[in-house]
């Protein structure tokens, strides 16, 4: 991956996978390669995972949805 | 509950134990407080396509890390907790209690693209909540007193 328009879209089409260590070894040596190369694309996914560790962080006491409880609590009345 | 299929072997991990128990406190204490909120209506595509970068980045020459600094915990949290119920929990296992994509879908009983489609627009409309807050509040479009020196983003 070089650094053009397509390769930019490319690699932001692929930013939470990669931000969510989901993708392979060679996908992300690609991608770090384009990052090598690009400024613009490194600024941005920069920010996105700063998004994700600010809401990490800042959730860690939020509420838990009431259907995931209901589905854990069920599953645990099977399996305890 | 064919959903849970994986789940027996997911289980037996000690630290998801200690996740459960604490999901089920936390559970507990909310319904305790009589806290549970209804159920959102808000339409599944809304803020699909939104960017944050791109609106902090059209908006002055505000340095994007200045304007996430700025936000508070309060309104981030409440910002998830608006959310239709299955992004928030999409979101809130992977960004909050760090989940593999493999992972959710088995606590969600759904398949793993489901879960990467509820978690992109789960992003998506966290991040248009916090820049309709920050406009509301004047945070953006240049407001002087918060600009701090630009900085590099780092490498990691």
């Amino acid at each position: 991956m070089e650094n053009t328009e397509a390769d930019c879209r490319a690699v932001l089409e692929q930013l939470y996978l990669y931000l969510d260590r989901e993708l392979g070894a060679s996908s992300v040596a690609e991608i770090d390669r384009h990052l090598d190369l690009c400024a613009d694309c490194l600024r941005h996914i920069g920010f996105e995972r700063e998004v994700l560790t600010i809401v990490g962080r800042k959730c860690r006491q939020s509420e838990v949805p009431a259907g995931l409880a209901d589905q854990i609590r069920a599953r645990l009345r099977e399996i305890l | 509950m064919k959903a849970f299929g994986a789940f027996d072997q997911f289980a037996t991990g000690t630290n998801v134990k200690a996740w459960l128990y604490r999901i089920l406190t936390n559970t507990f204490i909310s319904s305790y407080r009589k806290r549970q909120r209804e159920p959102q209506t808000v339409p599944a595509e809304a803020g699909e396509d939104f960017s944050l970068y791109d609106k902090v980045v059209e908006t002055s020459d505000t340095p994007e890390a200045a304007f996430l600094e700025r936000l508070p915990d309060d309104e981030v949290k409440e910002a998830l907790e608006g959310l239709p119920e299955q992004f928030r929990t999409a979101v809130i296992l992977a960004d909050v209690e760090g989940f593999s994509y493999a992972e959710i879908a088995d606590i969600m009983g759904v398949p793993i693209g489901t879960v990467m489609s509820r978690l992109h627009r789960g992003r998506k409309a966290l991040q248009k909540a916090l820049w309709e807050y920050a406009r509301a509040r004047g945070l953006v479009d240049g407001s002087e007193p918060w600009r701090t020196p630009k900085r590099t983003v780092e490498r990691s």
